[in-house]
């Protein structure tokens, strides 16, 4: 069958995608030549008014008219100065400025970018609205937001909330559909300001297990005593994975003002949760904590061991306490342990 | 019967390619909806956002060293200036006899260092571990020869860190690379457990200090050639099979794997030629023996630079090994092949890999055979000698002209319109020389396997950044 | 008999004439403060006995690094300070002052206080100087009086490098601290794109005291590797080494001060709080 076959139909495909790929190939050539005259056309206006802007954004002189965009590769230019602006420099003002100028200048192009049938489009006109601000295209993201889009869009269409508008942030991320994985909800979280993510802690039970997560993660990177209550109340949750993140985030804090609600985690049936104790103990006085981290250093789990004698070795009194612990203790795997913690110490840094 | 046989071998590789060239047209087509929609992306916007450390896994970069002493101080430069927040550098010198060590040792101002070492997977002896005065989280183990998994074991024992990524000692690693083969293993909360990026091939690249600042098309067509096949392998593999967590080959040259799972499934296989894929194998069957929805993920983008040979006889022997590799994995998880418990990569990926990876080039090279066979034969066999002809120039012309231009297109790598013209060019060549040059190679391996033959194919190193070491 | 012995080691004024340059040129290279004291009694009571016993009394309240010496004809004596402002001066005057009007009512001494901080004066010129000052105020009793000629040091050439790959951010760092008035100091600021050119342009050669404002992550050698080629340079200390980072993590801040950096910047930031802090580190150099 597949030998009656003809050669002259195989020749013909042959010469057909030939053809295709040739007519490809000069589209790309074209395309790289195009391409290669919007960077110029780019680099030119970056080239001419690099200095106007440094002008407008630091020295606060009035701009020049002729700053304003013209068409995309202008456009393109903007974009590259003003991002090279916020990524390393933090004013306020600047950002403000960026802001009032995008939201007029720079709106006409996002719109259109909006409507682009190419999702990367769209994309890059989130980012942009979302690093410059803009926030006189509510209504436009309100109607976009209505179009069948992407999940990706969508979380950027989060973050812009989270920036501008954070009460709908709220209102967005109660009825979200869409799950999103933890850490793009740590990136949301990040952005928050203290009072709206305390909103979202308070509702912590609403929310299902990644948002839960990320809120732990969030508040132990906002390092803000407020939340070291709130994740202590964690700690009685029943479920596993909230407990050791929970112990997890207090550990990253760095503050522990008592022992007490720690020392039943001691003893915990789970290693991950004694390996956890072992190391928020670190910021706590070895004469509270010394007892328990004897009991430690003879865990069964060579995590924990390990951990527990890092931990003592780390106060001041941490080598002679496991010098004396050598001496006493009958565990055979701790003391070798803690010879190589003290030898460790001695014979590094 | 001599006529008979004729037509039963022409129709049965006539089929084959049939096969063949409809799998490959299945995969590019699923890879360019797939770049499609990346066409234009800024990229940055994730970079940027993930450069911090609280969004970011710390990450221990292994380097397996054995006599390379000319690019391995290139190959940490590179790994020095990564953007990424959090790293710690382990090179493994796997007891080279040249001056690995002491080239190290001197660059990077090593002092010796003592350190506890949890043995999660049995290796060879540890002699002295290092610290660099520079980089305090630059590392480096000397340990006794034992290949290149068992140095890598080494390293996995010795890190600190939930993943790690594995970097031949000749390879450079562009600046964003490992953030963004990281990406996907982050965005999905450790769903992907494993993540390889794009190798390139840096010859011809201008570098210096770890890092490519310039590309060219190198002038040796056996290297352009390998060029146009990295571009094929990507755009006519990887990417689709990734899509469906189908992947079963990534680059052992730069690759990213989460540390507790390669633990449990007993790290990098001693003993065997194609440690890299082996361990992808073994991963994937662990993930369905435990019904765990973990995936292995192809990552289109970060990019790894590596050497390709430069004589005949480096490539030749580089080819052998491979395949035996392949055809080795394959064999020792035969099992896994049609096997519904393991899913489509039981019914896909195994069939695949065995038909058109693996036993390929025994039917490819049976339609050379032919072909020169119907030559002497005479008239009656050359409608099938040309229609097999015609779908060689399809498989290995179009294909690659194809890729060439869709790499064009879709990476934004910028070829000039000359360069561009040649890898052309010689892709009309293809099929007369690298084609069945590369066939007989591979036949090679196979036959390797079956002799039980080891091969370990050193690669004379001519260093990464040539004469470009200026400082 | 020990009185007369540490008296007799007190240095004339011919004989200090010959350091005075040294000390100079040292104050202008380690950028230290260096002050002198003159001290006169009040006519009529010069005598030996008394010019012997207030020598003594004077050295015993110095440090090792001040230099006492007695002025020609026993008109006084002078003191350099080493390493110190006209406050210190001041207070150490005052201080004695307070115990020489109890001790020795019947005295009067004035002084005269000048705060050394370039090398354009002579020895001669600052006795000169000296003299006619306080034989304007010989009348007087406990007077301090101060020269302030001597006080401005020499505006000095300082080099700044830019290190970052960006190029707009690049012209923002360069045109912001082109544009920074640092009092003393004056500015000499160029850039670079990577760690390579910088090393190429062999800029760092030179005996000026170097600012060098470097991302830590560049292409062809990066910011920390140019931090240790920088700091195992013989005079490594000429250089004060910002380092700004994109990477926020502690890890990567704690290596920067280890290798040795004096600020971590972390990216983003503000533009004035680097220009301040460029002028404290300045102003540090002048104590």
């Amino acid at each position: 069958m597949m030998i009656e076959l003809k050669i002259s139909t195989l020749l013909w495909i042959i010469a057909v995608l030939l053809f295709m790929l040739l007519l490809f190939l000069l589209y790309i050539i074209i395309q790289h030549n195009k391409e290669g005259r919007f960077n110029r056309r780019r680099d030119a206006y970056v080239e001419a008014y690099t200095g106007d802007w440094y002008d407008f954004l630091i020295r606060d002189t009035d701009l020049s008219a002729s700053v304003i965009p013209h068409n995309k590769a202008q456009v393109t230019a903007v974009e590259r100065i003003f991002l090279s602006y916020l990524k390393n420099l933090q004013h306020p003002e600047i950002e403000k400025k960026i802001q009032d100028f995008a939201n007029v200048y720079l709106k006409d192009f996002y719109i259109e970018d909006l409507k682009s049938r190419l999702w990367s489009i769209r994309m890059n006109a989130l980012y942009r609205i979302a690093d410059f601000k803009i926030n006189s295209l509510m209504d436009n993201l309100e109607s976009f937001e209505k179009r069948n889009i992407s999940k990706e869009e969508y979380f950027q269409l989060f973050k812009i909330y989270s920036v501008l508008q954070p009460s709908k942030f709220l209102e967005k991320l109660d009825e979200v559909q869409i799950t999103y994985s933890e850490s793009e909800y740590r990136r949301l979280f990040i952005l928050l300001s203290d009072n709206i993510f305390t909103q979202v802690f308070d509702n912590f039970y609403h929310y299902d297990k990644n948002i839960q997560f990320a809120i732990i993660d969030t508040a132990a990177v906002k390092r803000n005593m407020l939340f070291i209550s709130k994740l202590k109340e964690l700690l009685a949750d029943d479920s596993l994975e909230i407990k050791i993140r929970a112990l997890k985030g207090l550990y990253e804090i760095g503050i522990v003002d008592e022992i007490e609600t720690y020392i039943p985690f001691v003893s915990s049936e789970v290693w991950e949760v004694r390996l956890m104790v072992a190391k928020i103990f670190r910021y706590a006085p070895l004469s509270y904590t010394y007892t328990y981290l004897e009991q430690l250093i003879q865990d069964e789990n060579w995590w924990v061991r390990s951990q527990a004698a890092k931990t003592i070795i780390e106060d001041r009194h941490g080598v002679e306490m496991l010098q004396q612990f050598i001496v006493s203790a009958d565990d055979q795997f701790a003391v070798e342990l803690a010879q190589e913690t003290i030898m460790r110490r001695q014979g590094g840094k | 019967m001599v006529d008979y046989i004729m037509k039963f071998f022409g129709s049965l590789i006539i089929f084959y390619m049939f096969i063949v060239i409809a799998s490959y047209c299945i995969m590019l087509t699923v890879a360019l909806i797939t770049m499609r929609k990346r066409y234009r992306l800024d990229p940055s916007e994730y970079d940027d956002a993930h450069i911090d450390a609280f969004y970011s896994k710390p990450i221990s970069l292994l380097v397996p060293a054995y006599n390379e002493e000319i690019g391995v101080v290139d190959t940490v430069y590179s790994l020095l200036n990564l953007r990424y927040p959090q790293t710690e550098i382990i090179i493994i010198n796997d007891g080279s006899t040249d001056n690995t060590l002491e080239t190290v040792i001197k660059h990077f101002k090593m002092k010796p260092i003592e350190q506890i070492i949890k043995m999660d997977i049995p290796t060879k002896q540890v002699k002295q571990i290092y610290q660099s005065e520079i980089y305090p989280n630059c590392i480096l183990v000397d340990k006794e020869n034992g290949g290149k998994a068992d140095a890598l074991n080494v390293g996995i024992n010795i890190s600190q860190y939930p993943y790690f990524c594995s970097i031949d000692g000749d390879s450079i690693l562009d600046e964003k690379s490992l953030l963004r083969v990281m990406k996907p293993i982050i965005l999905s909360d450790g769903e992907v457990i494993a993540a390889g990026g794009n190798v390139r091939i840096a010859n011809g690249a201008k570098m210096q200090r770890g890092s490519v600042y310039e590309t060219n098309l190198p002038s040796n067509y056996l290297v352009v050639m390998q060029i146009i096949e990295y571009f094929r392998a990507f755009l006519m593999g990887r990417i689709a099979l990734s899509r469906f967590n189908l992947v079963l080959i990534i680059s052992g040259a730069f690759s990213v794997f989460s540390k507790k799972w390669v633990v449990e499934a007993g790290g990098y296989a001693a003993n065997v030629i194609g440690e890299d894929m082996e361990l992808v194998v073994k991963l994937h069957r662990l993930l369905k023996e435990k019904g765990e929805k973990k995936r292995i993920e192809f990552v289109p983008d970060p990019v790894c630079w590596t050497e390709a040979p430069q004589t005949l006889g480096v490539l030749r022997r580089q080819r052998r090994r491979w395949h035996q590799g392949l055809l080795e994995s394959l064999w020792k998880h035969k099992r896994m092949t049609l096997n519904p418990k393991y899913g489509l990569i039981g019914f896909i990926s195994f069939p695949y890999f065995w038909l058109i990876e693996c036993l390929g080039p025994i039917i490819e090279l049976g339609g050379y055979i032919y072909l020169i066979f119907a030559f002497f034969l005479g008239n009656i066999y050359y409608e099938i000698a040309i229609t097999l002809l015609l779908l060689f120039v399809i498989y290995g012309v179009i294909f690659s002209i194809a890729s060439i231009i869709f790499e064009a297109w879709t990476m934004n790598s910028h070829p000039s319109t000359r360069e561009l013209l040649r890898m052309t060019a010689l892709s009309f060549t293809e099929i007369f020389w690298y084609r069945p040059l590369t066939l007989i190679w591979r036949l090679e391996g196979i036959i390797n396997f079956f002799l039980g033959k080891s091969d370990w194919g050193n690669m004379k190193r001519q260093g990464i950044a040539g004469k470009e070491e200026g400082a | 008999m020990e009185a007369r012995m540490i008296s007799a080691n007190v240095m004339q004024q011919k004989e200090v004439q010959k350091y005075f340059t040294v000390m100079c040129e040292s104050v202008i290279r380690s950028h230290l403060t260096m002050t002198a004291i003159f001290l006169t009694l009040s006519e009529g009571y010069k005598t030996e006995e008394l010019a012997k016993e207030m020598s003594v009394f004077l050295q015993a309240k110095l440090r090792k690094t001040d230099l006492l010496f007695q002025l020609d004809n026993n008109a006084g004596w002078g003191i350099i300070f080493l390493q110190s402002g006209e406050v210190e001066a001041r207070a150490f005057l005052n201080r004695i002052f307070d115990i020489l009007k109890k001790e020795y009512p019947q005295l009067t001494i004035n002084a005269s206080i000048t705060e050394i901080r370039n090398n354009n004066i002579t020895f001669d010129a600052l006795i000169t100087a000296n003299e006619q000052i306080l034989s304007k105020i010989s009348n007087e009793a406990w007077v301090i009086e101060e020269i302030t000629d001597y006080q401005q040091p020499p505006t000095e050439l300082v080099k700044v490098s830019i290190i970052e790959e960006n190029d707009i951010f690049r012209h923002v760092l360069e045109v912001a601290i082109n544009q920074l008035e640092v009092p003393h100091f004056s500015l000499e600021v160029s850039s670079y794109e990577d760690g390579y050119s910088f090393w190429q342009s062999g800029n760092y050669q030179s005996a000026h005291t170097h600012l060098i404002i470097v991302n830590d992550i560049l292409p062809r050698k990066n910011g920390f590797e140019l931090l240790h080629s920088l700091r195992m340079m013989p005079n490594g200390n000429k250089f004060i080494i910002y380092m700004m980072s994109e990477r926020n993590s502690e890890a990567v801040a704690l290596n920067a001060y280890e290798s040795g950096v004096d600020e971590f910047i972390i990216k983003p930031f503000n533009l004035r709080l680097i220009e301040a802090k460029i002028k404290r580190t300045f102003a540090r150099l002048w104590p």
